[in-house]
């Protein structure tokens, strides 16, 4: 599935705009890691695209239409999306957790057929927690979790993934297993995906395509090497940076080091 | 790689996640079991076999051989009240199961949104200008419904946008009000006659259940049951935060609107016939949670039974402790309260 985003603007009081006129588009099968300091508006960007937020003006475009004015159940029966991992607030089980997902393709008052229970259990299997399906939410671990979010969203059956910070928050190891599951299911599910990440590695790792947001409504768009380079990442977080590239397993990955704030004061946003 | 599903079919797979066979069969038959023993309850004694003859010949509408005073205690007093206590017990238990989760907060319950003390004032109201029993279930239900209505456009004033913080707030200004509206009648009525009415009623009393009572509340409570009922699953996506929710394709706001709608028809038409019934909205979602688990889908249903068998028990209680009756808020809170204090104890204050 193709989105573009035409001449996005949002922002949160109509005089101080977050985002003014931003373009960019991903392409079917494509990854799109979108970086950017705190407070930015990583988050807010995310909403705005998937009609969380109303755009103050341009649009969000999937396969040429316009999803301004379509009913939610529309957009979400194509596009799944990964909150920042938030506990629920109940210990539901992980299969239960999962099947909610599915409910963009239930009729209105409907409950979950043995089907959906099929598809729920395919999703664990796929991020390969299915052993875990009988198990409390709150009996997991973090990177467990946060799989378990990812399955929910695979549930929905989606063209397009989109995920908000899913590895924050967790160690190396847990690092690595969400963001190995996320590829790999991304590739075999010939998905789109759109990912916002605090680490500029992990795009370097994972995307096609980057969006580097700053303060003020800058932004620079383009293939995730073009964009992830000492230069812009220097420019854009205020710190200066080395970046080290090297080869392992057949791809380039870099290892990136912040090395001293550019200025010792804290940046105006 | 497709292990599970090759082993069971999908319909084997969703019956291994609802509630297990056992505590399916015991969560319909103590219902039932219930509701004939609490014909045998009450200063009248009644034996089992008696109360089986008035009910099998009733129904069957043959002679049997038995006292009348038996019979009419039976089919006249216990029978509607029975009925009535089994309907207010469920649905309460189902509207604070359902707003407990959509709340995610453990503390709610169906008075949450004002509904209580905007009926209470409705019959308080109806108490003091007249006796009709219409007119204080009618007003009960109405001011119960205004009271809510005003809950959900004060948590949509200026900058609210209905969440669930602003209803909370909401609902505790509506409740302060309607409550101050009530004070205002007990202190206006006439303290021999017209105030130990309002009082003693305001406590929550199934004594003065009749069949024509059941006429009007009895279709309204049963489609606020059977609306929660169907929305049942919807509510585990409801308690999820409101993006997440909404990222799951459905209307969170018209469907939060009608889980409101259903819970205020339960409490307010519950609140018309016997008064203000506390702590059972509270206390039975967490016992049923720690039978079936916190999934909406199971624990409502689970709600409507156990729900129901404990208002009955305490009513049977209300009505054989002591000569004269005990209000029911009274007999709730001395019992659910202890009980409640266990839970925590057991729980660490964890959702089940």
């Amino acid at each position: 599935m193709k989105l573009v985003v035409e001449n996005g603007s949002y922002g949160y009081t109509s005089t101080t705009l977050l985002f003014d006129k931003i373009n960019f588009s991903i392409n079917e099968g494509e990854i799109l890691a979108i970086l950017g300091p705190n407070g930015v508006g990583k988050t807010t960007l995310l909403r705005c695209i998937t009609s969380l937020l109303k755009w103050r003006s341009g649009q969000t475009i999937i396969d040429d239409v316009p999803i301004a004015g379509k009913n939610s159940k529309s957009i979400w029966g194509k596009v799944s999306y990964v909150p920042q991992s938030s506990y629920a607030r109940f210990p539901y089980t992980i299969i239960d957790m999962v099947l909610l997902g599915r409910a963009s393709h239930l009729k209105v008052y409907s409950t979950p057929s043995g089907k959906d229970y099929e598809i729920a259990m395919h999703a664990l299997e796929q991020v390969g927690i299915a052993h875990l399906n009988a198990k409390k939410c709150n009996e997991i671990s973090g990177g467990e979790y946060q799989l378990v979010l990812i399955a929910r969203a695979l549930a929905a059956q989606p063209q397009l993934l989109i995920l908000d910070e899913p590895e924050s928050h967790l160690d190396f190891r847990n690092q690595m297993l969400v963001l190995s599951m996320l590829e790999k299911v991304v590739r075999e599910r010939k998905l789109s995906c759109i990912i916002n990440t605090h680490y500029p590695e992990h795009a370097m790792r994972l995307a096609d395509k980057s969006l580097l947001l700053g303060y003020g409504g800058k932004y620079l768009f383009g293939k995730a090497k073009d964009i992830i380079t000492m230069e812009n990442l220097s420019d854009y977080f205020g710190v200066r940076v080395k970046m080290m590239p090297f080869e392992y397993g057949g791809r380039i990955l870099s290892s990136i080091i912040p090395l001293e704030l550019i200025n010792n004061e804290v940046m105006a946003k | 790689m497709n292990l599970f599903s090759q082993k069971k079919s999908p319909d084997q797979i969703q019956s291994e996640y609802g509630i297990p066979f056992i505590i399916k069969i015991i969560l319909i038959a103590l219902p039932i079991i219930m509701f004939f023993i609490s014909f045998c309850f009450g200063r009248y004694g009644i034996s089992p076999q008696t109360v089986f003859e008035i009910l099998w010949s009733n129904a069957l509408n043959i002679k049997g051989e038995y006292d009348s005073t038996d019979a009419s205690v039976v089919m006249v007093l216990r029978f509607p009240r029975i009925l009535m206590c089994m309907l207010v017990g469920a649905g309460l238990s189902m509207s604070g199961a359902a707003l407990q989760g959509m709340f995610g907060n453990p503390l709610v319950s169906p008075q949450i949104l004002g509904v209580s003390a905007g009926a209470g004032f409705g019959a308080a109201l109806a108490i003091l200008i007249s006796s009709s029993v219409f007119l204080i279930q009618g007003l009960a239900i109405l001011f119960g419904i205004c009271a809510v209505a005003l809950t959900y456009a004060i948590s949509h004033i200026k900058g609210g946008n209905g969440s669930v913080y602003m209803l909370v707030l909401a609902g505790v200004i509506t409740s302060a009000f309607f409550e101050a509206l009530i004070s205002i009648i007990k202190y206006v009525a006439d303290p021999f006659s017209k105030l130990p009415t309002i009082t003693y009623w305001l406590m929550g009393s199934m004594a003065g259940v009749k069949w024509y009572d059941l006429k009007i509340v009895t279709p309204i409570i049963i489609l606020g049951i059977a609306g929660l009922l169907i929305m049942r699953w919807r509510l585990n996506i409801l308690s999820l935060d409101d993006d997440e929710a909404r990222s799951m394709g459905i209307n969170i706001k018209a469907s939060r609107m009608m889980v409101i709608a259903f819970c205020t028809l339960i409490t307010a038409a519950s609140v018309s016939v016997c008064g203000i019934v506390g702590w059972v909205g509270l206390v039975i979602p967490h016992i049923c949670r720690i039978i079936v688990g916190p999934n909406h889908k199971n624990l409502l249903p689970a709600c409507l039974s156990v729900g129901a068998v404990y208002l009955l028990m305490i009513d049977n209680l209300a009505r054989s402790l002591v000569s004269t009756e005990i209000p029911l808020s009274i007999l709730t809170a001395l019992v659910g309260a202890p009980f409640f204090a266990y839970l925590l104890k057991r729980s660490g204050g964890q959702w089940s």
